[in-house]
């Protein structure tokens, strides 16, 4: 062993209390871990989504309620696309009314996945997509843009490799090869927009991460108890959560501006290890 | 659940002490071994033989500080990690940087091994003895636990100028130091 290999090891025999003198300084988190306060930062965040999605969602109960989609099973061959803005335009007075009925209603309403069940009902009964695809459907390419067009297909494309996906969202993103290479993923891109990485152990789904062109793309709306910002030498996230030292949903930018999610699957991430994948990730 | 009765745990050979620890310190330790390694899969490997070293090291130890006496296994298993597996070729984070800046303080010397005249851990102590607190702690965030430099700059508020420069003073005393001890510098 070299002698300053040796110096490295002797510092780890120094006394317990320079040790337990830093410990209780990170115990504390002075300076690295600030609390957000609760729910405040994803409301505000998330208003811009609110309201396009309130408005997406009184279009249509204005037109179940007035049965005018009353002929579309029958025909067979009419889109929601087509249909919405004519209802719009032929109720006018209906539509008004029922605005603000709804809009009280989708106000009372959180952003929870039973909001997002009952937004994809409605939308597209045909739809077996999980509650976060719900989200992104009815979600991510509706409100954005304003656009009530309803029940549009997936746009995601799936992808064979990163590089393919880098060509349809148009611009990079470098992920470590070894990044949990036990899982098997799926590759998957929207035009313009956004890359999807997900890991699965088997069918399970472990985790997904993401990089767009939006600053919050993890399509999650869900409300956690835990909301911490951590800052890092190289990153500084929003980590979200249900439980101390796990979590379900991380959120951060990086310098250029793209915005980055790791949402969990099935079960919640180790916190750990969501930093670790956010360090990984921002060391590429 | 408090240090002590974990402590009893592993004394009375229950396997809840090593639930107990993992629930109370696993999160801690997992940051110090993803430090030093940089690998999440070696990280839990550490950490897992922590606790294998600390079932077969209680009893007969009875540690002092419980929190310390777990940092330092995880910290000395994942150097022997390093070692081992030769991980600087894929990427050993600080610790290459760490040697090269503590060996300032032991250029063309030698260091007393174990049994050797005085021993180093207690030059060490003596050493961060005199330290002020604030260049105590940053001494010991760089070289005990390797953390970054800008990691420590922003911990404290500081600047990554200020970190570096005080830094290199401690290592400056850090080698009077052993010169005054009979380490030739």
């Amino acid at each position: 062993m070299t002698d300053k290999n040796r110096l490295l090891r002797a510092i780890g025999d120094i006394d317990d209390k320079y040790i337990t003198e830093i410990l209780a300084e990170d115990a504390k988190g002075s300076g690295k871990v600030v609390k957000v306060p609760f729910n405040q930062k994803p409301v505000i965040k998330y208003m811009k989504y609110y309201l396009p999605a309130a408005a997406a969602l009184v279009i249509v109960v204005a037109c179940v309620k007035s049965g005018l989609f009353s002929g579309f099973g029958a025909n067979g061959s009419a889109s929601y696309d087509s249909a919405a803005p004519a209802a719009t335009a032929d109720a006018p007075d209906y539509a008004v009314n029922s605005a603000a009925e709804c809009a009280e209603e989708a106000e009372a309403m959180p952003m929870t996945d039973g909001f997002m069940d009952e937004t994809a009902g409605v939308t597209d009964a045909g739809a077996t997509n999980s509650d976060k695809d719900a989200v992104e459907s009815s979600v991510n390419y509706l409100a954005p843009d304003g656009d009530v067009s309803i029940g549009m297909p997936n746009p995601f494309v799936e992808c064979r490799t990163l590089a393919e996906a880098e060509q349809i969202a148009g611009f990079k993103f470098s992920v470590p090869d070894n990044l949990d290479k036990r899982y098997k993923t799926v590759i998957r891109a929207i035009d313009g927009s956004l890359i999807e990485i997900i890991y699965f152990d088997g069918d399970r789904e472990v985790y997904r991460i993401r990089k767009g062109t939006d600053r919050d793309v993890s399509g999650d709306y869900n409300d956690y108890s835990i909301s911490v910002c951590i800052d890092s030498a190289n990153w500084a996230a929003e980590l979200k959560g249900n439980a101390e030292g796990y979590t379900d949903c991380a959120v951060w930018v990086d310098d250029e501006g793209y915005g980055y999610s790791i949402t969990a699957g099935e079960e919640s991430l180790e916190t750990a290890k969501v930093e670790y994948i956010i360090e990984r990730l921002m060391q590429q | 659940m408090e240090d002590s009765a974990i402590i009893e745990l592993f004394f009375a050979r229950n396997e809840e002490a090593i639930k107990e620890t993992a629930s109370k310190y696993g999160r801690m330790l997992k940051s110090v071994a993803l430090r030093i390694l940089r690998n999440m899969e070696d990280a839990e490997e550490s950490v897992s033989d922590t606790y294998m070293k600390t079932w077969n090291s209680i009893p007969p130890t009875r540690p002092n500080v419980f929190s310390a006496f777990l940092t330092r296994i995880t910290r000395n298993i994942s150097l022997d990690m390093l070692d081992r597996e030769h991980a600087e070729k894929r990427g050993a984070g600080e610790i290459p940087a760490l040697l090269d800046e503590l060996e300032e303080c032991i250029a063309d010397n030698r260091i007393p091994v174990p049994g050797e005249g005085m021993e180093l851990r207690e030059i060490l102590n003596a050493f961060l003895e005199g330290e002020k607190p604030e260049a105590r702690k940053i001494f010991v965030r760089r070289y005990f636990f390797g953390s970054e430099v800008k990691e420590i700059a922003e911990f404290y508020g500081l600047g990554e100028s200020k970190v570096k420069m005080t830094l290199a003073r401690s290592r400056e005393r850090l080698r009077k130091c052993l010169e005054e001890e009979g380490v030739t510098v």
